[in-house]
């Protein structure tokens, strides 16, 4: 066995779009990329709004190496494994919980024609699909360790789970009915005229209130709730497997996010600014992002945590109806339309 | 001991040096304390943590875990009693790990030089760095944290209390 240069050349040049696509843009690199940017934004963003200076030192420019130092003390510190944990699903579901989302992300188109993965034209379906795994596996997580707070902070998220992805689920088919199709190029492509934003705005109410749940951001982070449960379902991680865990969240935020801009914000819809159709579109695919993560971090500023019962409370008195009434009000939009055509 | 522990120093000792440096730089710039209130120099610490003195800007995030952070901060005079559980938490930390007393009680006692119930911290753990006073400043903290830094780069000696 050895390897053919040449066969290999030839390999990458004739395939290089699916290579580019899986290595750079939507795929590994621009996850770490990402990774890297939005812990270092969240930490600057909410500092400047707490009037502090965030990380500054590190790197001398505005702090740009103190992810870069954070890995580094992670992964060269010591990892403790509790005794009467399951050792074996102890140290998988670090490993196996940023893969789910990552595989989310794939499904995203970022520009006109610019997708890793359409799923045959059920990319959403198998969006959520797929989302449906990742509250199972964090649970898990609370549950292997085999500690009162991670239990406890398992248990909310399976609350939290029942409480947020119901409505959520409910508010995305007034999306589908609109577009008349499951396919998330085709969502993009039915909102080049007018964003779902404006016609579904009950809907996305309800989809926002439900991501900020599923993506456990502030007003409903009670799974990892710092002052009450030590630091909820990831109590018992340290070292490398913590930073894992760390990754799978901010995966999670960016999938969640980006789903967010595909289905309600016009996706990589948006004025040809970069002389390429392509270019532009994956620029307003991230300049829209960025507009999702800052207003979620605006948020984590100004709300408190909710309480276990008053959100399960909100997501099945409030939310479910609001989001059947918007799904009423769609079809008989959508229908009367249909008429006047 | 409830647990079981991997350890690595072992390992990173027989690095190379620059590697070894590379490794040091972040661990210095990255410092997660908790902060175990045992008195009444907590809220100094606070106003370090906060808008005026921030110091999250060399990195030091205030934590709520002990798994996952790097330092011990003991603030305040320290009882007997609390000694058996800070002994505890300071098992529960992952290598490497550092104690850093703040304020004079920690230190040796202070105003309450004869009591019966307060212990130095120093009698029971590896105390890396004292910052004096009563309460010390946010200053004196900040600077107590600078010298922690220092220490993990390797660029003071044990002890010494100026700047190099």
């Amino acid at each position: 066995m050895y390897l053919q240069i040449d066969e290999l050349i030839r390999f990458v040049e004739a395939n290089f779009d699916i290579i580019f696509k899986i290595a750079i843009f939507p795929g590994i690199a621009f996850i770490f990329g990402f990774l890297i940017f939005a812990v270092w934004y969240e930490r600057k963003f909410l500092a400047r709004l707490m009037v502090r200076m965030g990380p500054v030192h590190a790197g001398k420019v505005m702090g740009w190496l103190q992810l870069i130092a954070d890995a580094i003390k992670l992964i060269t510190k010591e990892f403790i494994v509790p005794r009467f944990t399951l050792r074996s699903l102890f140290f998988l579901l670090p490993i196996l919980l940023p893969v789910i989302p990552a595989a989310m992300v794939v499904l995203i188109p970022f520009g006109p024609g610019f997708i890793l993965y359409n799923a045959m034209g059920n990319g959403l379906i198998l969006f959520l699909a797929l989302s449906t795994i990742y509250p199972v596996l964090n649970m898990l997580t609370g549950w292997v360790s085999n500690n009162k707070f991670t239990i406890i902070g398992a248990f909310r998220t399976i609350y939290l789970d029942v409480a947020a992805e119901i409505p959520l689920i409910l508010s995305i088919i007034g999306v589908v009915i609109m577009a008349g199709t499951y396919d998330l190029v085709g969502i993009v492509e039915a909102q080049s005229n007018m964003w779902f934003i404006i016609p579904q705005i009950l809907g996305f109410i309800v989809f926002f209130i439900g991501y900020l749940g599923m993506t456990e951001r502030v007003p409903m982070d009670f799974p990892v709730a710092e002052v009450e449960l030590v630091f909820g379902i990831k109590t018992e991680y340290s070292g490398p497997l913590y930073l894992l865990l760390m990754e799978a969240d901010y995966v999670n935020w960016l999938a969640w996010s980006l789903l967010m801009v595909v289905l309600y914000l016009g996706g990589y819809n948006g004025p040809n600014i970069l002389g390429n159709p392509v270019y532009s579109g994956i620029f307003w695919t991230l300049f829209k992002l960025l507009i999702v993560l800052t207003i979620v971090l605006i948020i984590k500023i100004g709300y408190a945590r909710l309480r276990v019962d008053q959100a399960v409370r909100m997501g099945w008195k409030y939310l479910i109806p609001l989001a059947v009434i918007n799904l009423v009000l769609t079809i008989l939009i959508k229908y009367i339309l249909n008429i006047y055509q | 001991m409830t647990e079981e522990r991997v350890e690595f120093e072992g390992i990173y000792n027989k690095l190379p040096r620059p590697i070894r440096r590379i490794f040091s730089w972040g661990r210095s710039f990255s410092i997660w304390p908790v902060h175990l209130v045992t008195g009444c120099c907590s809220p100094e610490f606070m106003q370090a943590a906060g808008p005026r003195y921030d110091m999250e800007r060399w990195g030091v995030l205030p934590m709520a875990s002990i798994r996952q952070s790097d330092a011990l901060f003991f603030v305040g005079n320290v009882a007997r009693k609390m000694m058996k559980r800070a002994l505890r938490l300071y098992q529960q930390m992952p290598e490497p790990r550092y104690v850093v007393d703040i304020g004079i009680c920690t230190i040796s006692k202070g105003p309450f030089y004869d009591s019966y119930s307060l212990v130095r911290v120093a009698d029971y753990l590896p105390v890396d760095v004292m910052i004096s006073g009563c309460p010390p400043k946010p200053e004196a903290i900040l600077y107590g944290t600078m010298l922690l830094r220092k220490k993990i780069l390797g660029d003071v000696d044990e002890g010494a209390g100026k700047e190099t």
